[in-house]
């Protein structure tokens, strides 16, 4: 058993308060959901906790609308990423490709992921509309399809790559044909890499903002982010319905730092460190 | 064609047939858009009945964008934010990082607070701190007016809003370099440091001798990623002070899209699309090279 030294003390110290400046943040915006306008307007620290900021943002702003929007580009989005990404992971990681073919892909992958979106934003603008696609949910895949297929692509080679070698050559020798072992044998083992890319995939499509603001125009495929920034008007910011949008928005992340922690922390490693 | 056949065509050339689709899906994807912002740059977009008009200008976009003084603080203003949030995030990120290494109990419940940020979306993150900085009823002036202190309109001050937009960034960010380090940390040799304190040596010097040139590789990785990503910065400035008060807070996702979607000058705006590109691609470039030289010195060392 370690003794209480004075650095020990320290530390944790540093460790409570980093852990409250983290969490401020959050919670004001979800103790001001609770709050009535003109409670929040008081700013009083005493109030009424109350739904009302809920029941008024479904009931008057079709925020129900926005949520199934969201739910369909980023569950879209990551079905084809998983699809697509699985099968270049497999091919990567289990092939023998030449060092110069490697390194191209994997160098234009991270260049992808690198560059800011806002680059895109405009001539995906052009092209959705030319497409007749401006405003549906389709336009937001594309756009993700970008931004999060390069990650998921790195993270399933890793995973596809740890698929042990033995097995595969089992199979083979067995007259399994290259996509029976990647559908009945490869895909099987690398779940927990299907579940970090498709989990990133989600959540990252779902938070963005960029893309929803200007491929989309009305609450026909309008997501959560554009809400929010709709509640934050000129003149007047409507707060207990942004902070009612603003929960709703964080609730995939928090799911997912709380329950699938490990598969977060592996897959960003993964995209920072082994490309 | 025969289907059996057709079985077999898939299984010799399986390889080449799994990558192509990400292959085709990005080249679409990334080529398209790309090329089209190259076209509209040496165009002036004209909005005429029916659809939008392509005036060829040649170079004129990219002459203006170097003459372009709101460009030229936009670039500076982003490059700023990089270079003191990424220096500030990286200090507290091992701090903390080590810290919770440290601990033996209540390691999950830091690790995933620490780590929370980065996963909300960009724009809730910029509504929580509007209403911490919100002049009439944010959270900050309501303590200080507690203290009988009248706090300053934090967003719309010429000194004070850059400095609350980093605060944001560093809030948002360190999760992210948080989250590296950490792997770094765990992977830590722990007879290394068992055996600097048989030797006698102070956890201080254990962590400044032994533990932190380990580390070093990976906060430096930690650092080049996270200087290239917060080029990307757009959302918080968007809903916090959408570039004011008068440009100081303008970054180049900002300026971008005010030009291309509010302003309308899609052919200036695409100019300086492929300018942020060009610079992105040489800033990756040469943190490569940065990062590939230092690997090698330290190989060379070892």
């Amino acid at each position: 058993m370690k003794k209480l030294s004075l650095p020990r003390i320290l530390l944790v110290a540093f460790l409570i308060v980093g852990a409250i400046v983290t969490l401020l943040p959050v919670l004001v915006v979800f103790r001001t959901s609770f709050q009535y306008p003109r409670d929040i307007i008081s700013g009083s620290l005493l109030f009424t906790p109350t739904f009302y900021n809920y029941i008024d943002t479904f009931t008057s702003y079709r925020f129900g609308r926005l949520l199934i929007n969201s739910l369909v580009a980023a569950s879209g989005t990551t079905v084809i990423v998983l699809a697509v990404a699985s099968l270049a992971g497999f091919s990567l990681g289990k092939f023998h490709w030449a060092n110069w073919a490697v390194s191209l892909i994997l160098a234009s992958l991270l260049l992808i992921q690198m560059l800011p979106p806002v680059v895109f934003a405009g001539p995906f603008y052009l092209i959705t509309r030319q497409l007749g696609i401006y405003n549906t949910p389709l336009a937001l895949i594309m756009a993700y399809l970008v931004l999060q297929l390069p990650l998921s692509v790195l993270i399933l080679r890793q995973f596809a790559m740890a698929v042990p070698n033995e097995i595969l050559e089992a199979a083979h020798i067995d007259g399994a044909s290259n996509q029976m072992i990647f559908s009945s044998i490869s895909l099987p083992l690398m779940v927990p890499g299907i579940a970090t890319a498709g989990l990133l995939s989600f959540v990252f499509s779902w938070n963005d903002f960029m893309f929803a603001v200007t491929l989309t125009s009305t609450t026909k495929s309008m997501t959560i982010p554009v809400g929010i920034a709709n509640f934050s008007q000129d003149f007047q910011v409507l707060y207990g319905n942004i902070s009612v949008a603003a929960a709703f928005a964080a609730i995939p992340g928090f799911l997912m730092v709380i329950f699938a922690q490990r598969y977060v922390t592996r897959g960003l490693t993964i995209g920072a460190i082994k490309g | 064609m025969s289907q059996r056949n057709l079985y077999r065509i898939i299984d010799d050339n399986f390889k080449y047939i799994a990558i192509a689709p990400v292959i085709i899906v990005l080249v679409l994807l990334v080529l398209m858009p790309v090329g089209r912002l190259f076209a509209t740059s040496f165009t002036e977009v004209k909005f005429v009945s029916g659809g939008l008009l392509f005036n060829p200008v040649g170079f004129i976009n990219y002459l203006t964008a170097f003459k372009d003084a709101i460009a030229a603080r936009a670039l500076l203003n982003t490059t700023l934010l990089a270079l003191i949030s990424v220096s500030v995030e990286v200090v507290i990120a091992v701090v903390l990082a080590l810290s919770v290494g440290y601990i033996k109990r209540g390691n999950t419940f830091f690790r995933t607070i620490f780590i929370f940020p980065m996963l909300l979306p960009p724009i809730a993150i910029g509504v929580m701190w509007l209403m911490i900085y919100d002049f009439n009823y944010g959270v900050l002036n309501s303590v200080l007016a507690f203290f009988g202190v009248r706090g300053p309109a934090w967003l719309a001050n010429n000194m004070l809003a850059f400095p609350s937009i980093i605060i944001v960034d560093i809030w948002h960010w360190t999760s992210f370099v948080f989250l590296i380090v950490l792997a770094g940390v765990e992977t830590l040799p722990h007879e290394l440091s068992e055996s600097g304190r048989i030797d006698g040596a102070t956890e201080l010097q254990i962590i400044r001798k032994i533990q932190l040139p380990i580390l070093r590789p990976i906060i430096m990785t930690a650092i080049v990623t996270r200087t290239i990503f917060a080029f990307k910065v757009y959302e918080q400035i968007y809903l916090l002070t959408d570039g004011g008060p008068g440009n100081r807070t303008e970054v180049i996702s900002s300026y971008i899209m005010r030009v291309y979607f509010n302003e309308n000058r899609m052919g200036y705006a695409s100019a300086l699309s492929v300018l942020t590109l060009i610079f992105i691609a040489a800033l990756v470039l040469f943190f490569y090279q940065l990062q590939k030289r230092v690997f090698n010195e330290r190989g060379g060392k070892a």
